[in-house]
């Protein structure tokens, strides 16, 4: 008990270096969880959204922008494809189903992505509803209905018409009659589809043949097949029999191109956090040693009372141990709160929980402190030994 | 059994490096014995002290040391570890206290690693804390309830007084005193020496104490009357005199 009472006393003796060591070191731990958390939540959410769509179907354009675009709202649209086409190959008997996104309409100057449950499920959307159902989801109500994006719920209420236009930049014609109704709004994403209104595309359709416009065209679909096994068939099929020239792309492979860079930019963070934690360990060993001079009579004047040597040595690698286990529930705090924060921004971090095959950095870093407490108490135990 | 000699020392050589600080043929001090052992500066009487604590054994050269019973040139350190929280009280000259530690922990602190004072002191005031108390009122401490603060924030005198109560605390069998009086006035100085001759003469220890003051010629003034017997560090440490 008063080896508890004396290691609390001496640490408090050095309370504002010993406080900045603990911050330094908190700080580092709560790195290495976050940059753990971010690189899982992105790899999670790939895997997910890959293992639903097997394919990314467009006009001819670039392999990782298409990826980029149609699954995490980045880049610009594709050029368009005609409807029959996605007809077309929705019918192939390899296909389970086949989900048309189109993103050529907009409504004040916001965009109107219009799709169907296929595309909302498999981006992982929620909406809140509120006409039709007080459940959180995704269904349309019918095919007037509309989600708006999450930075778009302070501007419209529910039930409002939201009347859609062609084009982004729309002159006065170019606004139909009819209208979309306000259902409900969509969770935060993260992405620029917080800034779309989401509507069916039946619904889309109707009003492009209702208000006289020609051109019946998506931007890209997406496709889930029966069979994952078939899937390089009808990829090498579709780009080089197909009549139409046709931009097919397996996401998975591309997003595991992407997953080799966010790797080599994860390690990078890793190291620094690491080398942070080290360079914390190592204020942690200096203050102590720095510490241990002072404290020779000390020592002297405990081994007189009856203290032990190897007591002298467990206080001396308590102190430490104390700092790393309050720099280890810092860390935890922070990296909680930052995962939080993080979270509201880019909710697909408050997704999942980090698993714990991701806290060995965390364990090397503990014990390579627990390393170098050992040094000091060594001394301590050597230097006891001889009074 | 307690030994008929308290301490014992044998034609001791002493040496810090090269130097050699004691060269003593003969010194016996019996159990019970209030003995003080006065010199100059630099004479020896620290040194001595530290060995009979056991702190610098690995510098004698040659010669037997005994402590209470016990070679303390050979006894194991748990042994040693356990002869001082049980039977041995201390004040050193410098670094009285455990500067982060209250006046109470201080005195508190070898009861903490001895259970045989721990209840030496309990048999003796119902509690260890009013027993420190106890010895406290005793060394003209007037104002015992501020005992919490840290130690270091208390003058050079009052923390000696702490010293000294943490050496009687829990009825050690022999108290070491190295100058215990140093940084006090007169009339402190009085009431450590009384007390510390009163406390050791109640319980029956032995108690060792050194000053570079000279009795003969103290009249009274610091308090160095009443010990059974004075020696003189410089008749008894032969180191650095030419045979």
């Amino acid at each position: 008990m008063i080896i508890l009472k004396m290691m609390g006393k001496s640490l408090g003796q050095r309370a504002g270096r010993a406080t900045l060591s603990i911050l330094a070191l908190a700080f580092s731990f709560a790195l290495l969880l976050v940059i753990s958390h971010i690189h899982e939540a992105v790899r999670s959410y790939a895997r997910q959204v890959s293992s639903e769509a097997y394919l990314v179907i467009s006009a001819p354009t670039q392999a990782m922008h298409l990826v980029l675009y149609s699954l995490f709202g980045i880049g610009t649209p594709p050029p368009v494809l005609p409807w029959n086409v996605y007809e077309d190959i929705a019918a192939f008997a390899e296909v389970e189903w086949a989900a048309p996104v189109s993103t050529n309409e907009s409504h004040e100057g916001y965009t109107v992505t219009a799709s169907t449950a296929h595309y909302l499920d498999t981006l992982q959307l929620r909406a809140v509803n509120f006409i039709g159902s007080s459940e959180v989801g995704t269904t349309f109500r019918n095919e007037r209905s509309a989600f708006i994006g999450a930075d778009l719920g302070h501007l419209y209420h529910p039930g409002e018409v939201l009347p859609i236009a062609n084009g982004l930049s729309p002159l006065a014609d170019d606004v139909s009659d009819l209208a979309f109704i306000v259902q409900g709004v969509l969770v935060e994403t993260g992405t620029s589809l917080d800034k779309n209104i989401l509507v069916p595309i039946d619904g889309l359709r109707n009003i492009r043949r209702a208000q006289g416009i020609p051109s019946d065209v998506i931007n890209f679909m997406l496709i889930k097949l029966h069979d994952r096994g078939s899937l390089a068939a009808v990829q090498q099929r579709l780009k080089e029999t197909y009549p139409v020239p046709l931009a097919v792309v397996n996401p998975a492979s591309e997003l595991a191109r992407l997953g080799h860079y966010e790797q080599m930019l994860n390690s990078v963070f890793m190291a620094m956090s690491f080398i942070i934690g080290l360079l914390s360990l190592m204020m942690i060993f200096f203050n102590l040693a720095a510490a241990f001079a002072e404290r020779r009579d000390e020592v002297e004047l405990l081994r007189m009372v009856g203290a032990r040597p190897w007591q002298l040595a467990g206080l001396t690698l308590a102190e430490p141990l104390l700092q790393m286990l309050l720099a280890l529930f810092g860390g935890s705090v922070f990296y909680k709160l930052f995962t939080l924060v993080l979270g509201n921004w880019v909710p697909l971090v408050s997704r999942i929980d980090l698993p714990v095959e991701k806290l060995f950095w965390l364990l090397l870093l503990f014990l390579l402190g627990f390393g170098l407490a050992c040094l000091p108490a060594w001394r301590m135990y050597g230097v006891s030994k001889n009074t | 059994m307690v030994p008929s000699q308290a301490v014992a020392v044998h034609d001791l050589s002493q040496c810090i490096g090269a130097s050699e600080v004691l060269r003593i043929s003969e010194l016996v001090v019996n159990s019970g014995e209030i003995v003080c052992i006065r010199g100059r500066n630099g004479s020896g009487k620290t040194a001595l002290l530290r060995l009979l604590m056991g702190l610098s054994r690995h510098g004698c050269r040659t010669g037997e040391v005994s402590v209470l019973g016990q070679d303390i040139r050979r006894i194991g350190l748990s042994a040693l570890a356990r002869l001082r929280a049980d039977s041995i009280g201390f004040v050193l000259q410098h670094f009285p206290l455990v500067p982060y530690l209250s006046a109470v922990d201080n005195i508190l602190l070898p009861c903490h690693f001895s259970t045989r004072r721990n209840s030496e002191a309990q048999k003796r005031a119902e509690s260890v804390a009013n027993d420190a108390f106890r010895l406290i009122r005793q060394l003209s401490l007037q104002d015992s309830s501020r005992l919490a603060k840290e130690a270091a924030q208390y003058s050079a005198g009052q923390q000696q007084r702490f010293a000294i109560a943490r050496a009687l605390i829990g009825k050690p069998s022999l108290v070491l005193a190295d100058e215990p009086a140093s940084a006090m006035d007169s009339h402190g100085r009085r009431a450590v020496y009384q007390l510390l001759q009163e406390e050791c003469r109640a319980t029956g220890a032995t108690l060792i104490c050194t000053s570079h003051d000279d009795p003969a010629i103290d009249h009274g003034v610091n308090g160095l009357e009443g010990f059974d017997r004075y020696l003189d560090m410089g008749d008894l440490n032969q180191a650095g005199v030419l045979p």
